[in-house]
């Protein structure tokens, strides 16, 4: 930018030698052609006789005029509008190219975000179906466990209760055979004391004869 | 002979501003300075030496006063954008036209044509990659292109050139751009401008641009590198002096072709006959609305073929091709 605003002031140089050109140029031909202005004075009364050389004709003080005020335009209007439009426009382009980027970066990772969840959704379908089955399985097994123990307890209660009859009918029978021995005991008791002879053999059976005789 | 010379006479340059001359109705525009009795200087409408202001001077005031008008709002609006630094979007007809156009300028017109060779790498084909280059280069925050700082040149030129034209055709108005001296200022300008960005380019490698290099013994070489320079300035100062006749010519033999067309009206034999007279006006009356609004159309075409011919030329002389 600094290239072009130099750049203009060599041409605004340019243009202020072309002025002085002129200008000088005037005056040195104002004062070789005096005398020529006096005499065509009086054609210059009716100035259009002399205007009419045709439409091509190149007029120095248009050209200079124009090239300052042409000039002097540019500058202007390059500092209060072309420059600031351009900028304007340069960093609207900037900020549009960002934007587009930020967009196109947000839009991927929102493609990656999705395809996360997506594969994390159906990750999830996969557990809550293996969850689903382990708690099936469970329930089974726990169904099956308990009826297994509930057979179990039930076996173990017959058993217990043959048991508990088994030895209710031991313990009945050896009842009866301990009162027996008892007995057996105490008729030997009674008997062996009187360890005697034949005739007390007799007598004894005897004895027992009439005792037997007489407990009936 | 009073009609030939009335056809020029509403075409050119002159210090006096008719309006409704026949009702009294013009403007004698005062006199600058004094000058000496040069062929140069001599104007119509006015007794004695000088320079005038003319009525061209005027127009080109007024085109530059309008652009002013126009491009001032515009560039505030720009600047308060930049200095909020939010996007700038343009808003209302004004600013949405200035802003399109400048567009248009700087990308279809400035940066095709002016850009560092080693940017165009192969044929044509590559053209429109280049393009895209150079917007992406900008888009990615390289920095203004090299054509940019020329846009404001072209653009001014643009619209002060299309103005002019246009002046031509508001009633009373005419067209500054159909004088050779206004065209050849702004040609002027063109050259200088390529010229000076070409020096500050290149340095004193700017001669290279003249001198096409050529694989042959010296003895040979020299002589034909001298005529060509000679060819190749020629050819840069034909160049820019076309840039200025063609904008003339094409302003000027537009309005000319009004003048003979409404000149028809006014010849002797016309006006003398009652027959002759509604058939010839009413005719050229047609004629000339026809070909005002082509001249329309020409006052736009000339504006940008100025401005595109401009960024070519002050291409080839930054950037030349070899």
């Amino acid at each position: 930018m600094t290239g072009y605003r130099s750049g203009l002031h060599i041409l605004l140089a340019a243009v202020a030698v072309l002025l002085c050109a002129t200008v000088v140029g005037v005056s040195g031909l104002r004062a070789a052609e005096d005398h020529a202005a006096q005499s065509s004075h009086a054609d210059g009364e009716h100035g259009e006789s002399h205007g009419g050389s045709g439409p091509i004709e190149f007029k120095a003080d248009l050209g200079v005029y124009t090239l300052v005020s042409f000039v002097i335009l540019v500058v202007i209007l390059s500092r209060i509008g072309w420059r600031p439009m351009l900028e304007a426009i340069q960093a609207r382009e900037q900020q549009v190219a960002a934007s587009v980027a930020e967009a196109t970066k947000l839009k991927e990772q929102a493609e990656a975000l999705l395809a996360e969840h997506r594969a994390k959704l159906a990750g999830a379908e996969a557990e809550i179906r293996a969850m689903m089955e382990e708690a099936r399985r469970r329930a089974e097994q726990l169904q099956a466990e308990l009826l297994a123990q509930a057979r179990q307890e039930a076996e173990q209660l017959r058993r217990q209760a043959q048991e508990d009859i088994a030895r209710a009918r031991d313990e009945a029978l050896q009842d009866l055979f301990e009162r027996t021995a008892e007995l057996v005991a105490d008729v030997a008791a009674r008997i062996l004391p009187r360890h005697l002879s034949e005739q007390e053999h007799r007598q004894l059976v005897e004895e027992a004869l009439q005792e037997l005789g007489a407990q009936r | 002979m009073a009609a030939e010379h009335d056809i020029f006479h509403h075409v050119k340059d002159s210090s006096v501003w008719e309006f409704l001359p026949s009702l009294g109705l013009e403007w004698k525009l005062p006199k600058l300075f004094d000058a000496a009795p040069n062929p140069l200087y001599g104007l119509d409408g006015h007794a004695g030496y000088g320079i005038y202001l003319t009525k061209f001077m005027l127009l080109e005031a007024i085109a530059a006063v309008l652009l002013l008008l126009m491009l001032t709002p515009v560039g505030r609006a720009a600047r308060q954008a930049l200095r909020s630094g939010q996007a700038w979007c343009p808003r209302g007809f004004l600013q949405v036209l200035m802003e399109s156009v400048l567009l248009f300028i700087r990308d279809e017109l400035a940066r095709p044509v002016i850009r560092k060779p080693h940017h165009e790498e192969g044929e044509h084909g590559h053209e429109e990659e280049g393009k895209e280059n150079t917007a992406a280069d900008t888009a990615n925050g390289h920095g203004p292109h090299e054509a940019d700082r020329f846009v404001p040149y072209l653009a001014t030129a643009f619209w002060f050139i299309l103005l002019c034209n246009l002046l031509g055709l508001v009633p009373f108005g005419g067209s500054p751009t159909g004088a050779l001296g206004c065209t050849a200022a702004l040609a002027l300008c063109t050259l200088v401008i390529g010229t000076v960005a070409a020096i500050r380019e290149s340095g004193a490698h700017f001669v290279h641009a003249f001198i096409p290099p050529i694989d042959m013994p010296l003895a040979i070489r020299l002589p034909l590198q001298a005529m060509m320079f000679v060819i190749e300035v020629v050819g840069l100062l034909i160049r820019h002096s076309v840039l200025a006749i063609r904008l003339f010519a094409n302003m000027m033999g537009g309005h000319t072709v009004l003048s003979v067309l409404l000149g028809f009206i006014v010849m002797e034999k016309v006006l003398a006959s009652m027959f002759l007279y509604p058939l010839v006006a009413s005719g050229s009356v047609l004629g000339v609305v026809g070909v005002s609004l082509l001249e329309l159309l020409v006052a736009g075409i000339q504006a940008y073929i100025f401005t595109f011919l401009s960024a070519i030329y002050i291409g080839m002389l930054v950037y030349p091709e070899h």
